[in-house]
């Protein structure tokens, strides 16, 4: 567990960089997603689902994001996995499975980075057959629009 | 409804503690969890899912929680239910339903505590089976963990 003591102002403070920088700074990177993608097997790179910035020194980051799956055939037992990857390497993982064949599900999720290097990184969401041997896909498969998103805020400075 | 102004500033505007209050306070307590749990029956606190902090008066906090969780006993008509507790008392609920036995699923909740007191809080997460007999288990590994945040977004409002 780690917690943070927020500042205590009072009328006739004197405002300092060190009270602005412990603000959050929002929303810094995002992108929304309306195209489909098929035949997911094999790990592969989810299209608009990645983000490249440059984050300030000792920060906190929460990486958001929501994604319609779909799956061809129903399998026994299956899974699709969508993985978070930070320039490269997978720093967090999610799972979801079908009940239904050629249905969908949400997989939203979010994932903390805590403390990245100033210096550009990129963020991507890969999805891959997890258990099973089904054939997945992102975006609407039916007539209603469900565009997907990644998201990253700056929610305030490391503890 | 309750809607807010978000503040706006100007170019030369002297900037006044009021002015900070108005904004959010970003992420106040986290806990990344990778200890595993197996043989969950009955609703049970899950490990490492608390939080203890004294949030400032007057402010909105939002509570994100990711578990990843499987069914390890079949159960018919079986859900599995996680629940948000506040200083020993339930606070929010919600259900997932797991279709297969042995299979990981990730589920992602979010709730608010509107107005909470400016005294120290316990926040806990707790899980399991609710209308039969499943058994369940926590399923971290690797890159793979349990999380459970606060966030203090902003200032009450009416």
């Amino acid at each position: 567990m780690a917690t943070r003591t927020q500042p205590t102002w009072f009328l006739g403070y004197d405002i300092t960089d060190t009270d602005l920088n412990g603000l959050p700074g929002g929303a810094i990177a995002h992108n929304e997603v309306v195209a489909s993608q098929a035949s997911i097997t094999t790990s592969v790179a989810l299209t608009g689902y990645s983000l490249t910035i440059t984050p300030p020194a000792s920060r906190i980051l929460k990486i958001s994001f929501c994604i319609f799956t779909t799956i061809g055939t129903l399998t026994t037992n299956d899974s699709m996995t969508i993985a978070l990857q930070k320039d490269g390497s997978q720093i967090d993982a999610w799972a979801v499975s079908h009940h239904v064949a050629s249905g969908g599900a949400t997989c939203r999720g979010f994932a903390l980075d805590i403390n990245p290097t100033n210096a550009s990184h990129t963020y991507a969401l890969f999805g891959s057959r997890g258990i099973g041997t089904a054939t997945y896909g992102t975006g609407s498969a039916f007539i209603f629009i469900v565009p997907g998103f990644i998201l990253i805020e700056d929610v305030g400075p490391s503890f | 409804m309750r809607v807010a102004s978000a503040p706006l500033f100007t170019d030369g505007q002297p900037v006044a503690v009021s002015d900070l209050m108005d904004l959010p306070g970003g992420l106040i307590a986290y806990a990344n969890v990778t200890t595993n749990m197996t043989g969950i029956t009955t609703i049970a606190p899950l490990t490492g899912f608390s939080l203890t902090f004294t949030p400032q008066p007057r402010r909105i906090l939002r509570i994100s929680i990711r578990i990843h969780v499987s069914k390890t006993a079949a159960s018919s008509s079986d859900a599995w239910v996680t629940q948000l507790v506040k200083d020993g008392i339930p606070a929010d609920t919600w259900h997932t339903l797991y279709g297969y036995t042995g299979v990981p699923e990730s589920t992602t909740v979010q709730t608010l505590d509107i107005n909470p007191t400016s005294v120290s809080h316990t926040y806990t997460v707790q899980g399991g089976s609710i209308g039969s007999t499943g058994t369940y288990a926590s399923n971290y590994a690797g890159t793979v963990i349990g999380r459970f945040t606060i966030e203090d977004i902003g200032p009450m409002f009416v």
